[in-house]
């Protein structure tokens, strides 16, 4: 017969109580712990997936990317181009996709529909080295000079330098991780205080973490679609004064290079490119990134 | 987080909290940055430290920054120094994209006596934006070519636009542009003023070089001041230069001193020289200067000296006759009036690569006042993009007059590839020697651009072993389309799913915080804990092995103790049915509750009783009673 563990009675039998359910505490925080952590990666990672809900016909659509890949390694530039766009009209546009539109348009001499899909690759993945350098090219070809942004002082490039990693759903998803986690340390230390959760210099890192990352997130939601940027698509386009061709010419921009817009106002779109230099085009000589 | 012992604190030291530290990095990263961006800068230099009394020092003021114009700065009071404008330069850079405005200015200082000096710091004003230079250090020693005064007279500040004159004492002549004068005009003057006679201790002469010119031409003006070589001054006397309106003035440092005979008589002459640009035709004059030398108490009283009151000489004004300029003008005339100018033109390569850049400088030199000169220009050239790159204006006196060195940089983009030529450039002014207007002409340059990437090979050296050539260069390839590609969701933050994700950890930290504050409000009340747990235990003694009697028995005086928080093994009969009694617990069921008990007995000592059901029994009676009693 097995010797089994009896309680004993009484009074010993409260602490002996408490002294077992700390101890269930314990293991029900790991196991809280651990599974939060899981479901927090699989959230992350999964996010992307299950947060878009337009149908996509995923078979057709790489079906047509591949028939332009095979359409550009033969100098068929134009059918590359109808395919590609084809694949992203079926919901598969990809960076690699976006990249290589660029890379016809390039090819067929259109430079600002060039700089435009590498932009929008970059949009999506930063870090698309590929990308940058096409764009550098396209770049050093447009006639106007771009204005270009303010450096920051140079102990302050390493920010500009992790800003420009990761893209605006990447951001959103560090945060979010960031996030879970917070709130993670901050419950455990209400269930179960081990001797590193005791003061809160946990907290305090997570917190300003995620202050950063939300910081991050929302300087690239700034740039990237609070502010419409757009690019130059036709050879040479007249800026007016007003919505119409009626009004007076007061300046003339180039193929390539990136405005940003103000508004719309029929067939007109009001751009500006910093500083004074304000004025009306047609809509259709710009595309929005 | 207070310091604590153990923690390497000293008592009453608290550790800085991480928010603290955090916020400390961070203002001191935002003080920096302001700092870095204040977007000026700005420093001046002597070219040297030590100079002798009268040498010429030249001081120079750099400012940097973004921005595109400068106020030219003010000179604070230096002191005992003599201080002529000099030159002026500007230039535009691109860096990185963005351009880069830098500023140099030039001027020459002449100290007027011997000492350590510490110059002030300038103040410079650009774009809403001060800075301030450091200060300067000069040693000035004595035995220079400034006149040290007879018996302390020397010192006292004098003005950039009223120099001062030596006061006293003899040395030979310092060689100025006429070597060892022997005459009044040593300026090879057009017109010429006089205060004084020969054999007088004092006189002053003003001359001009030409009285007659044409709009533009330079003059220079040079007014002297005798003083008899055995005739001593205590006092410094007090210029007042002439009044040139209608002219622009230019200094020409640096005063000079000379001993020359007038009539056999040995003066000591002192001289200062200006270059005048006349603005306007017309009959325009130089306006009288005047010299008062002050009378001086002590040698009035011990020396009998007849003098008796200031000593006061005027130049009288000298008439200047301006000219128009000529008719004839060439069209691209833009006003210049000089001599012996010269234009050329230098680029710093002649081949490059589409979207490189280009910078080409066109130098423009010669007498004259190059300051209000128009600017050499390219000319239009359609397959280059022109930006300005900036232009300097370097201006100093040479052989007694104003000389100038105009430098216009520009840079040119070449837009695509091909063999290109900047054509010649040219340049028209009116010269003041041949008396007609000239049209100077650079030769042209020839430039090559290859196309971005191509035609130029690039060699890469590895470890000299040997060499990589690049023949060509192209946009990276495109990139495979695998079954991988998944497709772009859109913006995460427009998404249900996202907001939920984000709400759900709320939703957990809510839930934890609440089981947390709960099971501390058990655990801080023991009868409470071992009443609800009292149930549990119960069952949990039926389920042990042994006499099935008994084991019915010690759960129900598990239970009973563990809900009347009193040991089991010390109840009675009557503390239970009084208990019971208390809670509320009816008549038949406190029968039970005996009659269980009298089976658990009748079961355990009379071996032919069986309590196989006892278990079942008591289990049954206890949910009963749990339900009855409740879990208070």
């Amino acid at each position: 017969m097995t010797e089994k563990r009896r309680l004993p009675m009484g009074r010993h039998r409260v602490a002996a109580e408490r002294h077992l359910l700390m101890g269930k505490r314990r293991l029900l925080a790991g196991l809280l712990l651990l599974s939060t952590l899981a479901v927090a990666v699989l959230v992350v990672a999964l996010l992307p997936t299950v947060a878009g809900s337009a149908a996509v016909d995923l078979p057709r659509a790489q079906e047509r990317a591949a028939e332009g890949n095979r359409a550009y390694e033969s100098g068929r530039w134009d059918d590359a181009i109808e395919a590609w766009q084809q694949a992203i009209d079926a919901g598969l546009d990809h960076e690699v996709i976006l990249y290589n539109l660029g890379n016809a348009w390039f090819k067929k001499g259109r430079i600002g529909k060039a700089i435009l899909f590498y932009r929008r690759a970059l949009r999506m993945n930063p870090r698309d080295g590929a990308a940058r350098s096409n764009l550098q090219r396209a770049m050093a070809q447009v006639r106007d000079e771009a204005l270009q942004p303010l450096s920051l002082p140079i102990f302050l490039r390493p920010l500009e330098w992790i800003y420009g990693r990761l893209s605006l759903n990447e951001w959103t998803m560090v945060s979010l991780a960031l996030w879970w986690l917070l709130i993670l340390v901050a419950a455990l230390r209400g269930w179960w205080r081990p001797s590193w959760l005791q003061g809160r210099g946990l907290l305090w890192v997570f917190g300003l973490l995620l202050l950063f990352a939300v910081s991050m997130t929302a300087l690239h939601l700034r740039r990237e679609r609070l502010r419409h940027e757009a690019v130059v698509v036709a050879e040479e386009v007249e800026v007016r004064s007003g919505p119409g061709d009626d009004y007076r010419l007061s300046f003339k921009i180039h193929e390539g290079l990136p405005v940003f817009i103000d508004r719309r106002e029929g067939d007109w779109t009001r751009i500006h490119l910093g500083g004074e230099l304000v004025g009306w085009v047609p809509s259709d000589r710009i595309e929005e990134i | 987080m207070s310091g604590e012992p153990g923690h390497g604190l000293p008592a009453g030291v608290s550790r800085p909290s991480p928010l603290v530290l955090m916020v400390g990095v961070m203002l001191a990263m935002l003080v920096g940055a302001v700092q870095v961006w204040a977007g000026i800068s700005c420093s001046a230099r002597l070219d040297r430290q030590t100079a002798k009394v009268g040498e010429q020092v030249v001081l120079t003021l750099e400012v940097e920054g973004d921005v595109q114009s400068i106020e030219t700065p003010r000179l604070p009071d230096f002191g005992p120094f003599e201080v002529y404008g000099g030159g002026e330069s500007q230039r535009l850079s691109l860096v990185n994209g963005t351009f880069h405005s830098s500023h140099s200015y030039t001027w020459y200082l002449r100290p007027l006596k011997a000492g350590s000096f510490e110059l002030p710091p300038i103040e410079v004003a650009a774009g809403g934006q001060v800075c301030h230079t450091g200060k300067l250090s000069l040693t000035v020693r004595s035995g220079g070519q400034a006149p040290p005064a007879a018996s302390g007279g020397a010192g006292g500040g004098a003005s950039p636009s009223s120099p001062s004159l030596g006061s006293g004492g003899t040395r030979p002549s310092t060689g100025g542009s006429g070597g060892p004068a022997t005459a009044l005009d040593v300026a090879r003057p057009g017109a010429m003023s006089q205060a004084g006679r020969a054999g007088d201790p004092f006189l002053v002469t003003m001359s001009v070089d030409r009285d007659t010119v044409v709009v533009g031409e330079q003059i220079v003006l040079t007014f002297s001041f005798f003083r008899g070589i055995r005739t001593s001054i205590f006092s410094r006397p007090q210029y007042t230069p002439p009044s040139t309106e209608g002219f622009w003035r230019e200094d020409l440092p640096p005063e000079r001193h000379d001993t020359v005979d007038v009539k056999g008589e040995p003066y000591e002459v002192t001289r200062i020289q200006y270059a005048l640009f006349p603005t306007r035709a017309g009959k325009l004059q130089v306006g009288e200067a005047m010299v008062r030398i002050p009378q001086d108490a002590f040698d009035s009283f011990f020396r009998r000296s007849p003098r008796r009151g200031d000593i006061v000489l005027r130049a009288p004004a000298i008439p200047v006759l301006v000219r128009e300029l000529p008719p004839g003008r060439p069209e691209d005339f833009s006003g210049t009036v000089a001599s012996g100018l010269h234009l050329k033109i230098e680029t710093d390569r002649n081949s490059l690569k589409v979207g490189d850049a280009l910078t080409v400088t066109l130098e423009l030199s010669g007498q004259g006042y190059l300051a209000s000169a128009g600017k050499p220009r390219l000319p239009s050239l359609e397959d280059f993009r022109e930006h300005d790159s900036g232009s300097s204006l370097d201006s100093r006196p040479v052989s007694g007059r104003l000389q100038g060195r105009l430098r216009v940089e520009s840079l040119l983009i070449p837009r695509k590839a091909g063999d290109f030529e900047i054509p010649p450039v040219h340049y028209s002014y009116y010269d003041t020697d041949q008396h007609r207007y000239r049209t100077l002409s650079t030769d042209p340059v020839p430039i090559h651009v290859t196309a971005s990437g191509e035609g130029e090979v690039q060699s890469f050296a590895t470890g000299g072993k040997s060499r990589i050539e690049v023949l060509s260069q192209d946009i990276l390839h495109i990139q495979p389309i695998t079954a991988r590609l998944r497709p772009y969701h859109g913006l995460l933050l427009r998404s249900r799913v996202f907001w939920a994700a984000v709400a759900l950890p709320l939703l957990l930290w809510l839930v934890s915080g609440l089981l947390a504050r709960r099971r501390r409000l058990r655990l801080a009340d023991p009868v409470r804990l071992r009443a609800e747990a009292a149930l549990r235990n119960a069952r949990r003694r039926l389920a042990e092995e042994g006499d099935a009697a008994q084991r019915a028995g010690e759960a129900l005086m598990v239970w009973l103790g563990d809900k009347s928080n009193r040991a089991p093994a010390g109840l009675t009969r009557d503390d239970m049915e009084r208990w019971l009694q208390t809670k509320g617990v009816g008549e038949a069921m406190r029968r039970e509750v005996a009659d269980l008990l009298d089976r658990v007995d009748r079961a355990r000592f009379a071996t032919a009783t069986s309590g196989e059901d006892l278990p079942a029994v008591a289990e049954d009676l206890l949910k009963r009673l749990e339900k009855e009693v409740g879990r208070d």
